[in-house]
């Protein structure tokens, strides 16, 4: 069966522009994925609502505001309470002392500007394949 | 369970149409049909960019002010080339998003060239069947679309706007004959005046609401409309086995219809390696074949 990845694409805090999240989000269509797009700043309670609703593999975070420290947290732990557990990846521009930071969160990837689109197509369709082989 | 806890499990539930079709015959064979009809089904069609994601945002809103739930199963176009989309529809609905009566789920048209596939048949009776009183299914397309969408749904909104010079596409295609109500969107924009003057010169005889979805203009106008032709529509005799019916037909002819085309695509395949010549001929030999059994050979 082909069965699609889902990917959310979200913006969440007050930067006022999407064209790097757009970007990324026509890449992973031409990959053949399915991206759900929200536009831009997304409360991490609607980013968690709309995970849920449509069912998505991966939700991918593009923060370019310098809120990424606070979101995360606040991100993570309400999907902690709710016994959630999609994969989250963060693109945007992430000083280096803070990509540790993040992962140690549970951020599975951070994509800095320089990023090409090749590896992030690359590194998500890892991500998920890795996340149903486990099962869910 | 709460709210949230009874959203993931419809949430996988929607995704089992297509990863576990056994779970989902399951439900199908429990579905009460006397309760599904206490649901209302609303299709949204027309062109892109008409404001159709819009507008059903504007519209949910005033039914959560009723304390009603609401479904939203917004479809769009599948990248022939890749299979993949990208699924925009929220954009425009995002004063719903952290209300959790109301649940929207983006699908993928899956480039049945319709408009629809069966998956949505099934993904609006498990909305249906799990508390969701007004379920909206949005999709662009006119012609085949608008014929399936109206057999899922028990009322279709048209929604045309300004500019898109689209009216006349929708009334070569059936469009306009198929939709219950016409909506002339964007009524606050300065041409809005010669999409007016472009029906009336058609001479296009359909209940018509003009509105501005931007302006929240006429909004409840249409709601009123709705909920007049819906009642009237669900207190006749029989409808609702009626309806019922078309909707399990139609839902047949889509499964029947995307398996067909999985055959021909593994056809296809063999085909490539046909030259000029022998498609020549395999076309002369089938079109023989044809004849011959439609003559009763
Ligand atoms: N001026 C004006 N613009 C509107 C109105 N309603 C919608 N729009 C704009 O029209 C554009 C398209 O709106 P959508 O709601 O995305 O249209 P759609 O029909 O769902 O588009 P697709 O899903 O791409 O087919 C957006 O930029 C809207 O802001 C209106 O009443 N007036
Ligand atoms: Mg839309």
């Amino acid at each position: 069966m082909d069965e699609k990845f889902r990917i959310l694409i979200a913006k969440p805090g007050l930067d006022g522009h999407d064209r790097g999240a757009k970007v990324v989000a026509r890449a992973l269509m031409d990959a053949g994925m399915e991206v759900i797009y929200t536009g831009l700043r997304q409360t991490v309670d609607s980013i968690i609502n709309t995970a849920i609703q449509e069912d998505v593999d991966l939700i991918a975070l593009s923060i370019l505001s310098g809120a990424h420290l606070s979101v995360c947290e606040r991100l993570f732990k309400k999907m902690r309470d709710m016994g959630m557990d999609v994969p989250v990846v963060v693109g945007g521009i992430i000083p280096e002392e803070d990509v540790e930071e993040l992962k140690k969160m549970g951020v599975k990837e951070v994509f800095g500007p320089g990023t090409s689109i090749k590896r992030i197509v690359e590194e998500l369709k890892r991500i998920i394949v890795e996340r149903r082989r486990r099962g869910e | 369970m709460n709210d949230v806890e009874r959203n993931m499990e419809i949430s996988k539930l929607l995704s089992d149409v297509e990863k576990e079709p056994k779970k989902y015959h399951e439900f199908l064979r429990k579905i009460d049909i006397d309760e599904l009809c206490k649901v209302d089904i609303i299709g949204v069609f027309g062109s892109s960019g008409s404001g159709k994601s819009s507008l059903i945002g504007k519209l949910a809103k005033l039914y959560r002010d009723e304390e009603k739930k609401v479904g939203i199963i917004a479809i769009d176009p599948t990248s022939s080339k890749s299979g993949g989309a990208f699924l925009g529809d929220r954009i425009r609905m995002r004063d719903l998003f952290e209300d959790h009566g109301v649940f929207i789920r983006s699908v993928s048209e899956k480039n049945t060239g319709l408009g629809l596939n069966s998956s949505i048949f099934s993904m609006v009776f498990i909305l249906a069947s799990n508390g969701f009183e007004k379920i909206f299914v949005e999709t662009v397309g006119s012609g085949q679309t608008s014929v399936d969408i109206t057999s899922l749904c028990d009322l279709s909104l048209l929604v045309i706007s300004p500019g898109s010079g689209d009216e006349i596409q929708f009334m070569k295609a059936g469009g306009i004959e198929q939709a219950d109500i016409l909506v002339l969107n964007k009524s606050d924009l300065p041409e809005f005046e010669f999409l007016e003057l472009e029906l009336r010169n058609a001479m296009i005889q359909k209940r018509t609401v003009r509105v501005s979805t931007i302006k929240n203009e006429n909004v409840d106008l249409l709601k009123d409309e709705i909920e007049v032709l819906l009642s009237k529509r669900k207190k006749s005799v029989g409808y609702c086995r009626e309806k019922m019916k078309k909707r399990l037909k139609k839902h047949v002819e889509l499964i029947l219809f995307e398996n067909l085309r999985k055959v021909l695509s593994s056809i296809e395949f063999d085909l490539s390696r046909y030259d000029v010549e022998m498609l020549r001929s395999r076309i002369v030999e089938d079109l023989y074949f044809m004849v011959k059994n439609e003559k009763g050979g």
